[in-house]
């Protein structure tokens, strides 16, 4: 018996067998068995009627064992109309038979029978000689059938030898054929496999036509790849070429994901240049760690995580980098999901928030060289403005709240500080607006309010910032070695005036064939990029809009105008002035420069020893880098007598290296196919950050570098290592390809752990049953594929600080680093130990299934699963009295059940005009349930609640807002402390639900209001091609989430006369008169209602936004034909187009992601808007 | 063709043996530039690093920030931040971080010095560091042990009733794991206090080698103020009169240089070293104010009660007119206790946990107090002291009860803003029978409100700690 490895093995005595080799390549193949003698001459006997090619198959094999390869479309297509009555004859006469009427042709490949499509156009021209049984030599071109170019490279064989040429950069061949009756082969990659009988032709022109690949027919699993058919658990995979088309103008492939995935939701939190996404694979699993609950990356083979938790040194001030931008997006090749733990599994204690897996582009063997240059100009604008008062609303909104607040002070229900602030705003005596506040330390007078009208967002946010991108691939490959290389530039003007990000990146990979055992290849990949911001910090953007806008940008000397801000009141009308405020445009002077660059590098020796077995063995190095540069000057800071320019340098370094050794066995026995794969591995992480800090430059423009600061402020820098040693392995069993049983096993050991804890343990599980195979379904002819999945598997992760197991000492830092000068110290760490820390486990079960019916027109998969995780890593509570300052213990356990349903129609397929629609929607379910009867403490109850979701919303309910001053003292003296609510509270305030019925209002009238996870989310695409025209959109949503609406404080409240609001602050806020309005009463010194939980300013963040839509024109080629080009393509796009929403700030989706906090999320920031693109872009190829 | 078979095969061994040197195991995977217990107190110069370590315990910005807060609680100030809000009504929120963090600050210094005294204690030789030294180590880390237990006690524990049971709870050895850790009755906390500092007044060093460190007269000190505390009139008296004629610190001859020599002030028993930028954060910040309180106090003590002028100072003590008076007060720094700025080396604020004026306070009181009625000569005397350096008059009365609430006063006017002494002065007076709280604060209603309640997040770590009533 020959062996199935043979077929795919590269390790053979011969050469591969071209017309076998490149058949494999295109799709689903079906492979009953293989001969090792020749079939040609076997003796069979059929008679069967009305039989399906299917039956004759089962027929001659259970007779034979002769094998047949085939494409399990092309039989399932065939009609049951096949008559034959055969006695004992050749296999071939049988065969003749059996096709004649079929629409399809078979080929005798030495022991194998490969039945395809008979394509009898292909012919354009031909000549036919009689000279029978001389060698001829036969001539032709091929080109292709659409373009009429001529085709490069393509491989002409005679089929059943090893004969074989390939057609020059003309597309022309010769071959010499010794038998007339022999039959060529034509096969290039990315096109349909031509077969032609020579019939004593001696010029053969073939036009070949593309082939339709499916691009995701094969699934990248960790350490390997698998069939789609195969697979049992939950995966999901992106082609390239759809996130090229996605992420139009932007530089992070994550950004434009949102919706496109099931079960993923993505969450673009910032418009910041390289702002990272937040991306949840099937809910959150570890929300208290300190991360940020992302998946695993593995970038070309390289496990990493985005946000790696480790003890060192100050993370504002060395800032780190979104590692996604090391990846160009029009490199990807592809991106696939790992969604369950039957598939994460493989990864082991790092799989449990999911595995994001990206392949990046490689080239194609015996190709020409085949180059595209890409180029877009994309005009951006914030996808939203705020909505604030000019300067007469400005003066008009202050002076009602001063009148306001010196009302209620009469009355008891304002504060003293309060009362002073408005005494400035009015003269409590007189009642009349001042003019001016009198600074007693300078004797200045400061007017209360200024003259100008400044449209502070207008001069911030640039108009139309436009961002170009080019990229250049060129890729192309021999019969040994292929090779893809390409280099990117970004270029960047942010929407904030004088911020500009640019970027560049250079990729290399190259697969060689070394000799007949060895395979080697390599992909470097360096990006390196320079970030530009003139804000100092990307979150407060909506800090430098809700300004006063009463003053201008430059004073009378044409220097930057400060405000006062700052005011310490002694008596109305007079003050001290501690600081005054830069205005935003000043503020514009920051520097921070942060330099990125990154390098991932993987390189692999395959050896393919003997049949179905090789050796692999993978090096990779992913070394992430950044190096910043803050530089405030004293013109862009708050001025004060201590105030003084500021500089902080600061790096962040992040390497991470992994040696995989693999062995692969695969082998095929009759129907039963094995595959075995173990491997092991060393994964080692190596991070690093430093800053040093100055203040106090002579020069604030030119010498601003460290060298030239006056004062050494100080410097950390803080380093961990942490190693990771895994035995992985993976056993599939098919039989027949109708069902295919999966186990995969892990083991990790760990250097975060402690002795007795370091070593985890990860099986799982995985069932496939291609159902559609069966012969019980085989008639039903509609029902293109149904495949039902079902897997179990656990995962880990353990993405917390190392050594939390240790009590340490280390050097002082900040205020403990010296005592007496010069006498440094050593302290305990504040970490206290807890030495029985270990995994967090995730346990999930995952049921599937696939269909596919009418010709694949409608498709569809839905996946159910069940996650349940134990030991969470929990920053605890922990005994203050030990000292210590945090503790992580494994302590609460967290369920996530959900499903995910993806839907697809092809509704149209005609030749000019195709539409293509796919939906798809999950819902996730996350519930705390179990907190081993913890206490957690105030910060972390308000987010975590036993049989509630992480990121649960508890506050008061507003019941109304108070009219009378009698409602409130008629509460507060039926309260026993005398106060229902606050000291302060009073009419035109909210009043509060008393849930507990005890007359006062206290923590616990606190109820859950709602929750950051959503109901639903997920997103819609579709594509409408018309001839040459397609076009493109897709859609996210997300429904039933909550969160807080941040900028309620600032833009419904401003508490103190330098700031502006929102219009709906002057006309629907809660006056006397004005008692209907929406909103409470305004007063300054009134930190009461708003900055309290409550259900008035929770909004409902659920959304619909059109991500994308995108026009693509393929210039027709008559057009180019004169132009040294193969093809070229226009198209014009905008993202962010609208978004349908009820949220009230600026976009549904700012949710806040400040300090790795999980729970942040519960609010929405406002902070750096989302883009509104609009994309011009074309690509060539040459 | 078979031999270079195998080549593959070995050029794989050869990969996989050598990438083990590559990538060593995750055993040998240590922290870096870190200690252990173990490593740590292998040599003098290390274990005198550990010793400092405890003394900067005392720079902790959150003792420092909450201190700030705890004048709050006596209307000595007020604030215009939102936050602290809730001692200035005197009910402090038990969800708030600066009062998590105040309580865990001492604990953590507590912690410092515990596994400082525990290697000291151990039976194991300490290269280089000879047995004097390591026993008057051992009475510098014990005194500070005294110190965070004692100002632990007066925040959260009902110290002024030795009877109590709701003392603190003590930490006398590193805490490790997660036990039920409950508090210690008020008496045994004084006694575990009064242990440490009798250690500390047996072998501490008798002369500080440098400014901010321990010595045994700044035990005795200690001890006067706790003896004070504990109601032991007669041995407080004659401890503070011990510091008071001993001729190591000496009172400054001008109010003013108390503040000006900061840390190095001869009148300074205890006041940590604090030089920019690793400097403290001062509770004189700007977002404090003098309350009603000291306003009215302070200008009764000259002239008119209500004859001061903000501006110049005029009408006012002058030690409140030094702090706050406008035309004294740099921008940013309203409260000139804390005069210096901030150039970096250079010295900086510090707090004054104890200095020689307070003794003498102290002295006044217990001698005041110890006297059946009357008034103690020597204890006016004292009294006068500290007012004629202020730049006041002298007083005399014959009223037991006026002259002990002239000391208060004067203590009041003495120490504002600094450690917060008024606020216990003022607890202690009132439970002594002295004076009613809720006439000096009206927001005091109960007795409850005379301690800090125990944060939340104590509560939730540590299942043996009952929460102070009324909380």
């Amino acid at each position: 018996m020959k062996k199935m490895s043979d077929l795919f093995s590269l390790n053979k005595k011969h050469p591969p067998k071209a017309s076998v080799m490149t058949i494999l390549m295109t799709g689903i193949f079906i492979l009953t068995q293989s001969l090792s003698y020749p079939i040609v001459g076997q003796m069979v006997s059929i008679n069967l009627d009305n039989a399906s090619l299917k039956e004759c198959i089962n027929s001659i094999e259970s007779q034979t064992s002769i094998g047949f390869l085939y494409q399990e479309k092309l039989i399932s297509q065939t009609d049951r109309n096949i008559n034959i009555n055969v006695k004992n004859e050749d296999i071939r006469v049988a065969l003749d038979s059996i096709f004649s009427n079929t629409g399809l042709a078979y080929e005798i490949d030495k022991n194998v029978i490969l039945i395809k499509e008979t394509l009898p156009t292909h012919v354009i021209a031909s000549e036919i000689i009689s000279n029978d049984q001389q060698p001829i030599i036969v001539k032709g071109q091929v080109t292709d059938s659409k373009t009429d170019l001529p085709l490069p490279f393509v491989n002409v064989i005679i089929i059943g030898t090893s004969t074989g040429v390939a057609t020059d950069a003309d597309g022309y061949y010769t071959i010499e054929v010794k038998d007339p009756n022999a039959t060529l082969g034509f096969s290039f990659l990315g096109y349909s496999n031509v077969i032609l009988p020579v019939q004593s032709r001696t010029i053969i022109n073939v036009q070949m036509s593309e082939e339709v690949t499916e691009m995701d027919d094969v699934i990248v699993l960790g350490y390997g790849t698998m069939k789609k058919a195969s697979v049992g658990s939950s995966v999901s995979q992106i082609n390239g070429r759809e996130i090229e088309s996605k992420s139009v103008g932007s530089i992070s492939f994550e950004q434009m994901l949102g919706g496109q995935i099931k079960g993923v939701k993505i969450t673009q939190s910032s418009g910041a240049p390289g702002a990272a996404s937040i991306v949840r694979v099937r809910g959150i699993t570890s929300p208290f760690g300190g991360s940020n609950n992302q998946p695993l990356y593995v970038i070309d083979g390289i496990p990493f995580n985005t946000d790696p938790q480790f003890s060192a040194t100050n993370y504002d001030y060395a800032k780190n980098q979104n590692p996604l931008l090391s990846v160009n997006p029009n490199d990807i090749a592809s991106l696939t999901v790992l969604k369950d733990a039957a598939s994460t599994a493989i990864y082991g204690s790092q799989g449990a928030n999911g595995v994001i897996i990206i392949n990046t582009k490689r080239g194609e063997k015996n190709t020409g060289i085949r180059t595209s240059l890409d180029y877009s100009l994309n005009l951006s604008n914030p996808i939203k403005r705020l909505e604030l008062l000019d300067a007469e609303g400005y003066k008009k909104l202050h002076t009602m709240i001063a009148r306001n607040t010196l009302d209620a002070y009469a009355m008891g229900t304002a504060s003293s500080s309060g009362n002073l602030e408005a005494s400035q705003v009015i003269d409590p005596s007189t009642g009349v607006i001042r003019d001016s506040v009198l600074d007693i330390s300078t004797g200045r007078k400061i007017p209360v309010f200024g003259s100008a009208n400044t449209d502070w967002q207008d001069e911030i946010y640039r108009k139309n910032a436009p961002m170009q991108q080019w990229s250049l691939n060129v890729s192309g490959g021999n019969r040994e070695t292929n090779y893809s290389i390409s280099v990117s530039h970004t270029n960047q003007e942010a929407i904030i005036r004088k911020s500009n990000f640019k970027k560049y990146g250079a990729r290399l990979s190259i697969d060689s064939e070394a000799n007949k055992l060895l395979k080697i290849g390599t992909t470097l990949n360096y990006n390196g990029s320079r970030d530009f911001s003139s804000i100092a910090n990307t979150a407060d953007i909506i800090d430098m809009f809700i300004v006063r806008p009463d003053y201008p940008i430059y004073d009378n000397n044409g220097l930057f105008q400060r405000w006062p801000q700052y005011w310490i009141y002694q008596t109305p009308g007079t003050g001290r002035l501690y600081y005054e405020q830069a205005n935003s445009v000043a503020k514009l002077e920051n520097e921070t420069i942060a330099h990125y660059n990154s390098f991932i590098g993987s390189g692999y020796i395959e050896a393919s020893l003997f049949n179905g077995f090789k050796l692999r063995a993978d090096a990779n190095t992913a070394i992430f880098k950044s190096r910043s540069r803050d530089f405030n000057p004293l013109r862009a800071k708050l001025l004060s007598s201590t105030a003084k320019s500021s500089l902080t340098n600061g790096a962040n370094e992040q390497m991470k290296t992994s040696i995989t050794f693999q062995a692969n066995y695969q082998k095929l026995i009759n129907k039963h196919g094995i595959y075995l794969m173990v491997g092991n591995s060393w994964d080692k992480a190596n991070y690093h950050r430093s800053y040093i800090r100055y203040n106090g430059f002579l020069d604030e423009y030119v010498l601003t570098n460290a060298a030239s600061a006056i004062n050494y402020l100080g410097s950390e820098d803080g380093e961990a290592n942490s190693g990771l040693n895994s035995i992985y392995g993976r056993l599939q069993y098919t039989y027949n390809d109708i069902y295919t049983t999966t186990i995969n096993f892990r083991t990790d050991k760990s250097s975060k752990f402690g002795p007795g804890n370091k070593r985890a343990y990860f099986p799982s599980f995985a069932f496939n049953w291609n159902a559609h195979r069966e012969k019980f379904l085989e008639n039903i002819n509609y029902l293109d594929k149904l495949v039902l999945r079902a897997s179990y598997g656990r995962s880990g992760s353990a993405n917390v600080s190392d050594f939390l197991y240790l009590q340490y000492f280390q050097s002082g830092t900040g205020h403990n680093k010296e005592y007496l000068p010069g006498e440094t110290t050593i302290v305990p760490s504040g970490t206290y130990p807890n030495a029985d820390i270990h995994w967090e486990t995730t346990r999930e079960f995952n049921f599937g299934f696939d269909f596919s019916v009418l010709s694949d027109r409608l498709f569809g998969n839905l996946d159910i699963y069940d996650k349940y995780t134990s030991g969470i890593l929990v920053a605890s509570p922990y005994p203050l009295e030990s000292g210590a300052s945090s503790f992580t213990s494994n302590l609460a356990d967290v369920s996530n059940k959900g499903w995910e349903l993806e839907m697809g129609a092809n509704l149209i397929r005609s030749h000019d005009f195709t539409w293509s629609f796919s939906f798809n929607i999950s819902a996730n379910r996350n519930k705390v349930e179990s907190m081993e009867g913890h206490a957690l403490t105030p910060y972390q109850t308000r987010y975590f609640t036993v049989g509630q979701p992480i990121g649960v919303i508890k506050g008061y309910r507003v019941v109304k807002i108070i009219q009378q001053q009698s409602e409130i003292d008629a509460l507060n003296d039926a309260s026993p402390t005398g106060v229902y609510q606050t000291a302060y509270t009073g009419p035109g305030d909210y009043l509060y639900k008393d849930l507990n019925n005890d007359k006062t209002i206290t923590a616990e009238d606190q109820e859950v209001i709602g929750s950051m996870e959503p109901d639903f989310f997920g997103g819609i695409n579709t594509t409408i091609s018309y001839k040459r025209l397609s076009l493109l959109t897709s859609f996210q949503f997300t429904v039933g989430s909550e969160a807080f609406w941040d900028s309620y404080y600032l833009l419904m409240n401003p508490t103190r006369p330098m700031y502006n609001a929102s219009p709906v602050a002057l006309n629907d806020t809660w006056t006397p008169d004005n008692p209907n309005a929406k909103y409470p009463r305004l007063i300054y010194g009134n930190h009461f209602n708003v900055s309290d939980n409550n259900d008035a300013i929770l909004d409902d963040a659920s959304f619909l936004r059109l991500k994308i839509i995108r026009l693509n024109y393929d210039v027709p080629e008559n057009m180019i034909t004169k132009l040294p080009l193969k093809s070229a393509m226009f198209y014009i796009s905008a993202t962010n187009l609208f978004t349908l929403t009820k949220f009230r700030g600026l976009d549904p989706e700012g949710r806040a992601s400040y300090g790795h906090r999980i729970t942040a999320e519960t609010s929405i920031t406002d902070a750096f808007p989302l883009l509104r693109t609009f994309s011009f872009g074309v690509r060539i190829s040459l | 063709m078979k031999k270079t078979k195998y080549i593959p095969v070995i050029l794989w061994f050869i990969i996989l043996t050598g990438s083990c040197e590559v990538l060593d195991s995750v055993e040998n995977i240590k922290p870096l530039y870190r200690l252990t217990e173990e490593t740590t107190f292998t040599d003098a110069k290390k274990t005198e690093a550990v010793l400092n370590g405890v003394y900067t315990a005392w720079k902790n910005s959150s003792i420092n920030i909450f201190t700030a807060q705890t004048m709050l609680l006596s209307g000595n100030y007020t604030t215009t931040s939102s936050i602290g809000v809730d001692a200035s009504i005197n009910r402090v929120d038990v969800t708030s971080s600066y009062l998590s963090s105040y309580y865990r600050a001492y604990y953590s210094l507590l912690m410092r010095a515990n596994y400082l005294i525990k290697a000291l204690e151990a039976d194991f030789e300490i290269p280089g560091l000879n047995q004097a030294r390591r026993t008057e180590m051992k009475a510098e880390a014990r005194l500070q042990r005294a110190m965070a237990h004692f100002f632990l006690l007066r925040n959260f524990g009902q110290f002024y009733n030795l009877n109590s049971d709701l003392g603190i709870v003590l930490q006398e050895a590193p805490l490790t794991g997660t036990p039920d850790n409950p508090r210690s009755g008020v008496l045994a906390c004084y006694n575990s206090i009064l242990l440490d500092i009798d250690y500390a007044m047996a072998n501490a060093p008798i002369s500080a080698r440098s400014y901010g460190l321990l010595t045994r007269d700044a035990a005795k000190a200690m001890k006067a103020k706790v003896l004070l505390y504990m109601g032991d009139w007669t041995e407080a008296a004659r401890l503070a009169l011990e510091i008071i004629n001993l001729p190591t610190y000496e009172l400054e001859t001008d109010f003013k240089s108390i503040y000006g020599n900061g840390f190095k002030s001869k009148e300074v028993i205890f006041s940590p070293v604090s030089i920019y930028p690793a400097h403290i954060d001062r509770p004189g910040s700007s977002t404090f104010s003098p309350g009603p309180l000291l306003i009215s106090t302070a200008d009764k003590s000259v002239g008119d009660p209500n004859d001061g002028d903000p501006v110049t100072g005029e009408g006012f003590d002058p030690r409140f007119a030094y702090a706050h008076a406008q035309d004294n007060v740099a921008l940013m720094r309203p409260n000139n206790k804390y005069p210096f700025g901030s150039v970096t080396g250079e010295q900086a604020n510090s707090l004054f946990i104890l200095r020689l004026g307070e003794l003498y306070l102290i002295f006044a009181e217990a001698k005041a107090r110890e006297a059946v009625t009357g008034v103690d000569s020597e204890a006016l005397a004292k009294l006068n002291a500290i007012r004629y350096r202020a730049g006041l008059l002298e007083i005399s009365t014959s009223s037991k009860a006026e002259f002990l609430e002239a000391i208060r006063i004067e203590k009041q006017l003495e120490l504002f803003g600094e450690f917060n002494e008024p606020w216990f002065d003022m607890v202690r007076y009132y439970i002594l029978g002295d004076l009613n709280i809720s006439d000096l604060k009206s927001e005091i209603t109960s007795d409850n409100q005379l301690i800090l309640p125990f944060p939340d997040a104590a509560l939730s770590g540590n299942g043996g700690l009952i929460q102070n009533p009324g909380y």
